[in-house]
């Protein structure tokens, strides 16, 4: 503790450069260090917005929970602190998925069952997928794909969609999911089962 | 059918990791130039929204401690008052009203009680024995 103290206090007098930790410039921007938060935006904000990639497909929505996460870093780096044994980029992986999720229940969203507004070269690819066929090309395909993925994930809950997309995408553990949400472990199987379920009720209209 | 589910099961994994945004969307977002910009001033409304928040609540507790100071010293001073107000003869007169009222009441009570000291004496029983006969006499 004596020794982080001393080097925050070095820190502080430097300008934060590339060796110090992002341990030590969150210490120092939670002192009111505004180079060393600077720093911490320059070094997560590609990593963040990735985080909040998966959730969200709009640029203007993505932009603004980006800025949301780190308006809440910034005011909620006083409760962090490195000795409790988490990364500052786990902490603030943690504050990003919090974000997303207050950000996906504030979403209304679509009325389950309903594929009526897929477009026809999505029941197209949707339908060559399901049968192991190829219809387009590599890049289209994968076009095609996000779009009809967010339209289907669109129809799920905000909490089987933040389950679905932690567990497949992220490819994070149960456990880690319901440390990071602060749920329970069962909770977290029980929406990740009818997460799958609804998926699997709207594809299956497919086979 | 086994092969349908593996097969569903599958395509939910890319349902889930295909969707979201683009990479090179992701990119032009994270390294926009004004970004830090923007987040500092981000900061700088949340600050002065917490700030005026906590003003508020403050203001609030200031008026209701007033509130509840203004009320005991009314309080207080309506008590002083009545006290005040009570003078010795105010009392005295009250001691009196208070003895009437018993006595009214003991005597009302004797006219229907069969106690001892509420009895009528053997010479009160024959002085009105006598009386009555005495007028019959006369008459």
């Amino acid at each position: 503790m004596y020794l982080m103290e001393e080097a925050k206090a070095d820190l502080v007098m430097v300008q934060p450069d590339l060796a110090a930790t992002d341990e030590l410039l969150a210490l120092a921007a939670r002192d009111g260090d505004d180079a060393a938060f600077e720093e911490i935006l320059d070094r997560h904000r590609r990593r963040v917005a990735r985080i909040i990639g998966r959730f969200f497909d709009r640029p203007e929505r993505i932009e603004d929970v980006l800025q949301e996460v780190f308006t809440k870093a910034y005011f909620g780096l006083v409760d962090y602190s490195p000795d409790r044994g988490k990364s500052f980029s786990a902490w603030l992986s943690r504050v990003a998925i919090n974000a997303c999720y207050d950000e996906l229940r504030r979403t209304k969203r679509r009325p389950e069952g309903s594929i009526v507004d897929l477009a026809a070269d999505e029941r197209e690819w949707l339908g060559a997928q399901l049968s192991n066929r190829t219809s387009a090309g590599e890049a289209e395909s994968t076009l095609i794909s996000r779009d009809l993925a967010n339209k289907l994930l669109a129809r799920l809950s905000s909490d089987d969609r933040i389950v679905l997309i932690l567990l497949d995408a992220e490819e994070m553990t149960v456990a880690e999911i319901a440390d990071v949400l602060g749920w329970k472990i069962s909770k977290v199987k029980v929406r990740a089962h009818r997460a799958r379920k609804s998926l699997r009720l709207v594809l299956g209209e497919y086979l | 059918m086994k092969t349908d589910d593996n097969r569903l099961d599958e395509l939910t994994r890319i349902v889930a990791r295909g969707g979201g945004a683009g990479d090179s969307e992701l990119e032009r977002i994270a390294s926009a130039p004004f970004f830090n910009a923007r987040v500092r001033a981000r900061i700088e409304a949340e600050r002065k929204s917490r700030e005026a928040e906590r003003g508020g609540w403050l203001v609030t507790l200031f008026v209701a401690w007033r509130a509840v100071a203004v009320l005991l010293v009314v309080t207080v001073a309506t008590a002083a008052a009545y006290w005040i107000s009570r003078t010795p003869d105010s009392r005295k007169a009250e001691a009196r009203t208070s003895d009437d009222v018993s006595r009214v009441v003991a005597g009302g009570t004797c006219a229907l009680s069969a106690r001892d000291e509420c009895a009528i004496s053997r010479e009160e029983g024959r002085a009105t024995l006598f009386a009555d006969e005495g007028g019959k006499t006369q008459k």
